[in-house]
This record gives structure tokens, sequence and C-alpha cells, in this order.
């Protein structure tokens, strides 16, 4: 090995050193990521299937009704208008719906504490965690390490500017305003984290 | 004891991975820095490969390599999609906290980020991972004569920028 290959080989141990610098103990330890294996699939496409089926039913049953009424001379068509109502629930609730049932990003990272934090503004544009599970009682942070403020948002309650090289905390706790499953946290329009509010 | 291994949620992760992820978790998030240029990526691709490892763990007749090759890709995943999205060689450092990096490694770094993707894998598999030739040319999916003129190449080029 020459010299040169031998300065690069101490060089690259050094340069990963000091980007990743040893882990405290038992920081290593899988119990922070979740392992979610995509595997409510099926349960999706049976899902989509079956609303598939009820407006195709129902469409069919419109034009039928339509041309039914249509063919009677004189008579003016009376179809009842087509309306939704929302079936009263038990717990009425203002929670926004989550934008997706499983986190694209496989894993999620699980953290104790108050406050979950989400670091962007990195020049790849990936967050830090990708994904992070938080509990109801949990408050999102979001650290920006990027050289230009950003605007953040988790649906439409949680919105904040966070400056460059700078922090921001909200004040209320998730579970308040998102139900349960994957929210955006939106930062540019390239690219988002997921905030996966765990089932309480 | 592995209390806490498994989330209420989700499955148990083997035991085997939880202890190689315990002994290898810093070496592989550093071969991905190397490969991808950002601490936050590299994280990401050990977390990504984690579930595809455990899903195949019980047939893996050597889980530390697969474990290893499943990180790499995803770290050269990250490379080529940051490549999409910025410049990469003109971005220097693009480590998550530059100000803990030596003037010195930031130079290396920038070095690094300047050879194609390939060039740069060979390169950091062989003299920060110990990689040997077959093993470099399994993850490369190329000729051993090709990856040792990757590495020719890549050390050659290495070398040029180095001296700028």
């Amino acid at each position: 090995m020459s010299d040169f290959e031998q300065t690069l080989r101490e060089g690259l141990a050094t340069l990963a050193r000091e980007a990743v610098p040893d882990a405290p103990a038992g920081s290593n330890d899988l119990a922070e990521l979740q392992w979610e294996p995509k595997r409510r699939r099926g349960v999706t496409r049976v899902l989509l299937a079956a609303a598939a089926v009820v407006v195709i039913v129902g469409v069919a049953g419109l034009v039928i009704s339509r041309h039914q009424s249509s063919g009677r001379k004189g008579v003016v068509a009376t179809v009842p208008p087509q309306t939704t109502t929302a079936a009263p629930t038990t717990t009425p609730t203002t929670l926004e719906p989550p934008d997706a049932s499983n986190p694209a990003a496989g894993t999620c990272l699980s953290t104790t504490g108050g406050v979950v934090t989400v670091t962007i503004g990195s020049p790849d544009n990936v967050p830090n965690p990708r994904c992070a599970m938080v509990h109801a009682d949990q408050r999102v942070g979001v650290v920006n390490v990027g050289a230009t403020a950003a605007n953040i948002t988790i649906g439409r309650h949680f919105m904040a500017r966070v400056p460059a090289h700078g922090g921001y905390t909200f004040t209320d706790a998730v579970g308040g305003y998102l139900a349960p499953g994957v929210h955006y946290l939106k930062f540019s329009p390239l690219s988002h984290a997921e905030i996966l509010v765990a089932n309480p | 004891m592995l209390s806490g291994m498994a989330v209420a949620s989700g499955p148990r992760w083997p035991d085997g991975l939880v202890e190689l992820y315990r002994a290898e978790r810093t070496k592989l998030v550093r071969t991905a820095f190397l490969i991808c240029g950002s601490v936050a990526a590299a994280e990401d691709a050990v977390h990504d490969a984690l579930p595809r490892v455990a899903a195949r763990w019980d047939a893996l007749q050597n889980g530390r390599a697969y474990l290893y090759t499943a990180v790499v890709n995803a770290a050269r995943d990250a490379a080529r999609r940051s490549r999409r999205s910025v410049s990469f060689g003109e971005t220097g450092p693009v480590s998550d906290d530059p100000a803990q990096i030596s003037e010195e490694s930031m130079h290396l770094q920038r070095a690094l980020a300047r050879l194609p993707e390939r060039q740069r894998t060979a390169i950091v598999l062989r003299y920060f991972a110990d990689w040997d030739d077959d093993e470099i040319a399994q993850q490369l999916g190329a000729r051993l004569a090709t990856v040792r003129s990757l590495i020719h190449r890549g050390v050659a080029r290495m070398r040029e920028e180095m001296e700028r």
C-alpha cells in the first residue's frame, strides 16, 4: 500500500469519526426503532375495492332513477338530492385525519420525553428522522440547520416559521389536533417528514 | 434481556439482529455517511435497511454481510437522490454539524464528493470498510477488473483533488 493510500485510509477514518462520533452507551438499541412492515396493503385494497363498489352502485342507482323519471311524460323528475349525512358519533371530534395510514419511511423513530424533535435544512433536504412516532401527549419541535428560514406545517393547526439555524417548538400536544396515523410535517415543496401519531 | 425491543404495534426484532445492530451501528452509519455525504441520510439508510434485513433474517447465512450490503445499497440510493436534488460536488461538506469537522477532513470530504458514485463507493468500501475486491465486485455488480480499475482511478483522482 502506498503512502497516499495509507493517508487516505486514515483520513477516511478520521472524517467518519468526526462526522459520526461514537454513540453513547445504550443508544445503539433497536428499541428506539419501530419495525412496521407494510402488511396492511391487502386490507387497504379490500377497503378501496369496497368503496369503489359503493360508488358504482350509487351512480348506477342514480342513473336508473333519472332514466325512469324521464320516461314518464309530463312528470317532473323528482330525484331526491343525493346528500351524505355523517353518522352521529358518540365522541364528536375535530381531530384532523392523517395524510397516510402507514409511514413510507418503513421505520419510525420513537422517543420519550415531552418534545419530539425533527431536524430539517440539511443540504440533501432529508429530515432527521424521516419518520418520528409521536404520542398524543408529546409536542413536536423543529430544528432548522439550514441557511434559510423554513415555513413548516402539520395539518391546519400547526404552522410556524423556523429561522435559519434556529428552532421552534409547538406549544400544543399533537393529541388535541391530529388523529392517529401519519401526518406530514411539510417544510419544503419537495420534502416532508412523517409524524406518526400513535394510537392512544 | 431484550425488554423493549418490540414495540406494541410491531413485531419483535430478531435477537441476532439486535446484537448485530448494537455492535455495528456506528460503523454502518459511518460507512453510509462516507458514501452519501450526509449523516441524516446515512442514519436513514441504516434505518431503512433494518426492516429488510429483519424480514429475511432467519434465511440468511451471513446476516452481517447482508446488513452491510443493504445499508450500502440504501446509501448509494441516497447519494444518487442527493445528486439529483443538489449539486453534490459543489456543496462541500454536508455533515449535519460542520463545526465538528476539521479543515483537513472537510478537504477530504470535498474530494470524496467529487468522485462518481461508483468510484466513491469502491474507495469507501476498500479503504474504510476493508472489503476485498470480491466483496466490492459483488456489491457493485461489477467484474473484478472493473473494481480494480475503479479503485485505481479513484485513488488517482483523490490524490489530484487532495493536492489542489
